[in-house]
């Protein structure tokens, strides 16, 4: 690993490197990765909301578009699209805003000295580029799709859909079910992880390469560059994925078996939501 | 496994805090703002497209109510010339008639007269023509010849003659 050859240009880090301790609290540079892209969106928030016009301007209609574009696809899932068109379009916001926060030149680049061995740590890292990050979405979807099928549903409702129809195949399917459930969780976060995480090694490997023979072939250049802009279609269908992906989980957990629900939208009927 | 990757409970529980934070805010300041500003631009579309259907349809309803108008007229304007021409024929024909007619009538009462002013005269001249021929003979036989019975021979005689006459008269 690149890790123990010490002082190699390719150098990334599994783990989300530590950059200081609040007490006994880590703060990780995937951390200052994620309140960046969190502080971006909320000034490009500030600023559409500050200078709102019904016509909009260059710059509001290039914040607006994605939302714009985002909720119009989840209005077209069901008819309670508005109970969670805002995560959907959150997580959509979040995750391009932090991957393409990553291709920034300097992120990932610059940083300290570690304590160990002299690696750098970059003050700011990519912040699907740890487990933590996309696990974290990727739990709070959960939460939401299985609280929207038991809302729908109700406990017991979802339940049996987990039980499965021929009520004698439950020792079988119950336990299929609760894992396909939850390796919702796994592959939500998995694949947004592994996508950027290999992006940034591949960044980091062509960058190594092309900074070696730079002086031999001046035009390796742009090597690295073509890889930026692939990179950047990447982690714009990431955030596509894992949107649509959580999308079309809530919509299944509302949808799915509607016809033989036994009438559960009249058992608990769902206050509308605010 | 996590462990490789490291996850920790801390730094999950930060990003979930953070991510939900900044949903929190993004839907409170962003979302609502941009979809109420979608929602009336999309229902400022709707409605100029709605309204442009509307005048499209007035448009087109007085298009055709202005080529009914037009045809209307001219239907009616055709009518009235054909009627016209018809009056107007007919008053000829009327006319023509009543002049034949009044002309027929003049004429036969010309006729007429004449017939009757030629009776008139033939009667005269008969009974001139009687009185001479009675007037002669009695010269003739120098005796008065006034004896009715006489006058009647006269008379009949005369008649016997007259129709002869008229045909000989009207070829010469």
């Amino acid at each position: 690993m690149a890790e123990e050859e010490g002082g190699s240009l390719i150098h990334v880090a599994i783990k989300a490197e530590k950059l200081f301790s609040i007490g006994p609290f880590e703060v990780t540079n995937s951390m200052v990765g994620a309140v960046l892209a969190s502080l971006l969106l909320l000034a490009a928030a500030w600023y559409v909301t500050r200078r709102a016009q019904t016509v909009p301007g260059r710059l509001q209609s290039l914040i607006e578009m994605p939302v714009e574009y985002i909720a119009g696809i989840t209005a077209a899932s069901t008819s309670r699209w508005r109970g969670y068109v805002a995560l959907v379009v959150g997580l959509f916001l979040m995750i391009l805003v932090a991957n393409w926060l990553g291709l920034l030149p300097g992120v990932g680049t610059i940083g300290l000295k570690g304590e160990h061995e002299g690696e750098l740590v970059p003050f700011v890292r990519p912040a699907a580029a740890d487990l933590n990050f996309t696990l974290a979405l990727a739990f709070v979807t959960f939460v939401v799709f299985v609280w929207w099928a038991i809302r729908i549903h109700g406990p017991i409702g979802y339940l049996k859909e987990l039980v499965g129809e021929p009520r004698y195949m439950a020792p079988l399917m119950f336990p299929i079910h609760l894992i396909s459930e939850v390796s919702r969780l796994v592959s939500l976060s998995m694949r947004l992880f592994g996508n950027v995480f290999a992006g940034e090694v591949l960044l980091a490997t062509m960058l190594a390469l092309t900074t070696a023979v730079i002086f031999v072939l001046p035009l390796a250049f742009f090597v690295p560059a073509v890889f930026l802009g692939l990179e950047l279609i990447f982690g714009a269908v990431q955030a596509l994925v894992f949107a649509l992906l959580t999308m079309t989980y809530i919509t299944m957990a509302i949808a799915e078996h509607e016809g033989g629900g036994h009438e559960s939208d009249e058992e608990h009927p769902a206050p509308s939501p605010a | 496994m996590f462990e490789a990757f490291g996850v920790d409970l801390p730094k999950l529980f930060f990003q979930v805090v953070n991510f939900l934070l900044l949903l929190y805010l993004l839907n409170r300041f962003l979302f609502k703002r941009v979809f109420a500003l979608l929602d009336e631009r999309q229902r400022t579309i709707s409605k100029g497209l709605e309204d442009a259907e509307v005048a499209a349809r007035d448009r087109e309803l007085a298009r055709a109510e202005r080529e009914a108008a037009v045809s209307e007229a001219r239907k009616e304007a055709n009518e009235m010339i054909a009627r016209a021409n018809k009056v107007a024929e007919d008053t000829r024909n009327e006319i023509l008639t009543d002049a034949r007619a009044e002309a027929e009538k003049v004429s036969a009462r010309a006729r007429d007269e004449i017939v009757a002013e030629k009776d008139k005269a033939m009667a005269e001249l008969r009974a001139q023509v009687a009185d001479l021929a009675l007037f002669a003979a009695g010269k003739l036989v120098r005796r008065e010849m006034d004896d009715p019975t006489q006058r009647r021979l006269v008379e009949e005689f005369l008649a016997e003659v007259q129709p002869t006459r008229p045909a000989k008269s009207s070829r010469s």
